[in-house]
C-alpha cells in the first residue's frame, strides 16, 4: 500500500551480544518519555503525548566492544495503569525511577515506586534513580542528597540528575545501567557469585567531571 | 432537530444546518490525528441490502460511490473541522464556506444525509442496514456532530443542564487534569497553545465528567477521546456524547481504577496474535500491549462504525483496536510511536482497505472471553 516501513529492521540489526530490558516508571508528567525519546533519537520533543499504558523503544549501543541492545518499556504514570504495567516487571533486568526535581511530590512517590519493583519484578533486577529536569534547577525542590540518602537506603546503583530537554546525563543513564548489567551478566556467567549479592562488587565507577555534581553512585 | 435542507438546488449555498452551533468550517484546515479516518470517504461497492432500497435511494447510493471516488481523487477532501465553540445553543448555523466548488453529488449526500437526521427514528427502524452502510462510507463532517449524538442518543439528556453547574464546582481531579491537557494532541491546530480554547473547553469537559463519575474520575487516555468529540461539536455536546459513551457503550469499564476491562482488551489482542489471526512477527506480542491500551483508536473506529442502535455492548467482544487493524493490514506491527504519526497519515491515502480488512478478521467470540 505504499507505506514507508522504515522501521523494518533488517537481521544485521538483529545481532547483538546483550539484550537488556528495562523499564521507566515514575509518576505523571516527570518527562519519561521525553528521556526514552532523547536517549533514542537525540531530540527533545517540546510537545510530548501523555503515554497511555505501556510504550517501546529498542536502541543498540556499543558498549566496550559489544553490541548491546536495550529495549525500554514507557510507561504511563497514573496509578491505575500499574495494574497494567506490573506485568512488564517480572521480565525487566532494570528499572529506572524517574521524579521531577522540580516537583517534590514525585519524588516522594518514589519508594512506593521502589516497593512495585520489589514486589513484581525480579529479585536481582537493577534500580537506578533518576531526578529529571535539571535544566529548571530555579524551581528544584529535591535536593540531590535527599534523592542520595534515598538511594543507598534502597541499595539502589545510582542517581543521576537528568535533563531531556538539555541532554543532560541521558546517554550516561542507559550506559551506566548497561555496564552493569553486563557486569552482573559475567560474574553470573562464571558463577563467581550468587545472584542477589552481585551489585555489592560490580559498581562501575564513573567519574565525569561534567557530571560528577549530579552523579552519585551509591 | 431542526435540521432542514435549504435551498436544494442552490449552488452558491450549502443546504446544511443543523440543530446545534455548528462549528465553523474551515475549508483549508487539513485533517489531523486519527480524524482523517473518519472524514474520507471508502469507495467500496454497494454489496448487501440492496432489497430494501427504493429505486431513488439505490440511485443516490451509485451517485456516493461516484463522490466517493472523485473524493478521493481529490487531497482537499480530507478536511477536518476543529472548531468548538463555547456558546452552543444556537440553532440553524449554515455553514457558508466550501460551497463554491460544490459538486451535484456533494449537495445530494448532503440533501440524503439532511433527510437522514430529519427523519431519525424511522431510519433507525426501518432502514438500519442502509443506515449503517452509509455510516460506514462516513459521515460528511457537517452532519458529522450531530450524527454522533443521534448514534448514541445523546440529543436530549438531563445532565446537559447540570453542565454549567458542574464547571463552577471543584473537582478533586483538577491537577491531574491540567497535567494532561497540554499534552492531548499537542500539535493538532485547536489545541496548540496554553490558552487555546481546545485545551480550554477540553479541561471543562474532563473537569465536569470528574464530578459525575467519582469512581473512575479522570483516566489518562479519556481526554483523547473527548478531543475527538471536540474537534466536531461543542462542549457540552460533547460532554454529553462522553457521558453517554462512557456509561451506555461501557466505555469507563476500561478507565476504571480496576482496569479489568483492559486487561481483556489485551488478553484478546494476544488471543488473536496466538491464533494467528494476525501474522506472527517475532516482536509482535509485545508490541499487542501497547495496542490492547491504546483507547484513542477505538472511538475513531466507533465514530464509523457504531452500528445504529447497538453500539459497543450487544456487539462483544469489542471491535478490535485500530493498532490490531494496521497490524492486520500490513502483516507485523508498528512501533507505538508510529500510532501518533505515522498511522494517522496513512489514513489519508487508504483508508477503506484498512477497514475491509478489519471486517474480515474471524475470530472465535467465545475465546474471546477469557
Amino acid at each position: 500500500p505504499g507505506a514507508a516501513m522504515p522501521f523494518s529492521s533488517s537481521s544485521s540489526d538483529d545481532a547483538f551480544d546483550y539484550l537488556f530490558k528495562i523499564i521507566l516508571i515514575g509518576d505523571s508528567n516527570v518527562g519519561k518519555t521525553c528521556v526514552v525519546h532523547r536517549f533514542k533519537t537525540g531530540q527533545y520533543n517540546e510537545k510530548q503525548q501523555n503515554t497511555i499504558g505501556v510504550d517501546f523503544t529498542v536502541r543498540s549501543m556499543d558498549i566496550d566492544g559489544k553490541k548491546v541492545k536495550i529495549q525500554v518499556w514507557d510507561t504511563a504514570g497514573q496509578e491505575r495503569f500499574r495494574t497494567i504495567t506490573q506485568s512488564y516487571y517480572r521480565s525487566a533486568h532494570g528499572a529506572i525511577l524517574a521524579y521531577d526535581l522540580t516537583r517534590r511530590s514525585t519524588f516522594e512517590s518514589i519508594p512506593h515506586w521502589i516497593h512495585e519493583i520489589e514486589k513484581y519484578g525480579a529479585a536481582n533486577l537493577v534500580m537506578m534513580l533518576i531526578g529529571n529536569k535539571s535544566d529548571s534547577l530555579d524551581k528544584r525542590q529535591v535536593l540531590f542528597e535527599d534523592a542520595c540518602t534515598l538511594a543507598e537506603k534502597h541499595g539502589l546503583l545510582a542517581v543521576l540528575e537528568t535533563s531531556a530537554k538539555e541532554a543532560q546525563n541521558i546517554e550516561e543513564v542507559f550506559m551506566l545501567m548497561a555496564k552493569e548489567l553486563i557486569a552482573r551478566n559475567t560474574l553470573q556467567l562464571h558463577g563467581e557469585s550468587p545472584p542477589n549479592s552481585i551489585y555489592l562488587d560490580s559498581r562501575p565507577v564513573i567519574a565525569t567531571p561534567s557530571v560528577e555534581k549530579s552523579q552519585c553512585l551509591c | 432537530f431542526q435540521v432542514r435542507t435549504q435551498n436544494p438546488c442552490g449552488v452558491g449555498k450549502v443546504p446544511v444546518c443543523s440543530a446545534m452551533a455548528s462549528p465553523a468550517v474551515s475549508p483549508d484546515s487539513s485533517s489531523h490525528e486519527g480524524l482523517s479516518s473518519v472524514n474520507s470517504a471508502p469507495a467500496c461497492s454497494p454489496t448487501s441490502d440492496s432489497e430494501n432500497l427504493s429505486p431513488d435511494e439505490l440511485e443516490l447510493l451509485a451517485k456516493l460511490e461516484e463522490q466517493n471516488r472523485l473524493l478521493e481523487a481529490d487531497s482537499k477532501s480530507m478536511r477536518s473541522m476543529n472548531g468548538s465553540r463555547r456558546n452552543s445553543g444556537s440553532s440553524l448555523v449554515s455553514s457558508s464556506s466550501a460551497s463554491s466548488n460544490l459538486s451535484h453529488l456533494e449537495e445530494d449526500t448532503w440533501i440524503l444525509w439532511g433527510r437522514i437526521v430529519n427523519e431519525w427514528d424511522e431510519w433507525r427502524k426501518k432502514k438500519e442496514k442502509l443506515l449503517k452502510e452509509l455510516i460506514h462510507k462516513g459521515i460528511p463532517h457537517h452532519f458529522r456532530a450531530i450524527v454522533w449524538q443521534l448514534l448514541c442518543s445523546a440529543t436530549e439528556m438531563p445532565v446537559k443542564n447540570q453542565y454549567s453547574e458542574l464547571l463552577k464546582m471543584s473537582s478533586p481531579c483538577e491537577k491531574l487534569i491540567r497535567r494532561d491537557i497540554a499534552r492531548t494532541y499537542p500539535e493538532h491546530e485547536f489545541f496548540k497553545g496554553q490558552d487555546s480554547l481546545g485545551q480550554e473547553v477540553l479541561f471543562n469537559v474532563m473537569k465536569a465528567y470528574s464530578l459525575v463519575d467519582r469512581e473512575v474520575g479522570y483516566c489518562q487516555g479519556s481526554a483523547f477521546i473527548v478531543g475527538l468529540l471536540l474537534m466536531q461539536m461543542p462542549e457540552e455536546e460533547a460532554f454529553c456524547v462522553f457521558v453517554r459513551l462512557m456509561q451506555e457503550y461501557r466505555l469507563r469499564e476500561l478507565f476504571k481504577p480496576s482496569m479489568a476491562e483492559l486487561g481483556l482488551c489485551i488478553y484478546q489482542f494476544e488471543y488473536l496474535l496466538q491464533v494467528g489471526t494476525i501474522p506472527h512477527h517475532p516482536r509482535m506480542s509485545r508490541w499487542g500491549t501497547c495496542f490492547g491500551v491504546d483507547l484513542t483508536p477505538r472511538l475513531v473506529f466507533l465514530s464509523r462504525f457504531l452500528p445504529p442502535g447497538c453500539g459497543w455492548r450487544p456487539l462483544y467482544p469489542p471491535p478490535p483496536t485500530l493498532g490490531l487493524l494496521w497490524a492486520v493490514f500490513h502483516g507485523r506491527c508498528p512501533p507505538p510511536q508510529y500510532f501518533q504519526k505515522v498511522i494517522p497519515h496513512q489514513f489519508d491515502s487508504c483508508p477503506d482497505k484498512l477497514i475491509l480488512k478489519a471486517f474480515q478478521v474471524k475470530y472465535n467470540p467465545k475465546k474471546m472471553k477469557r
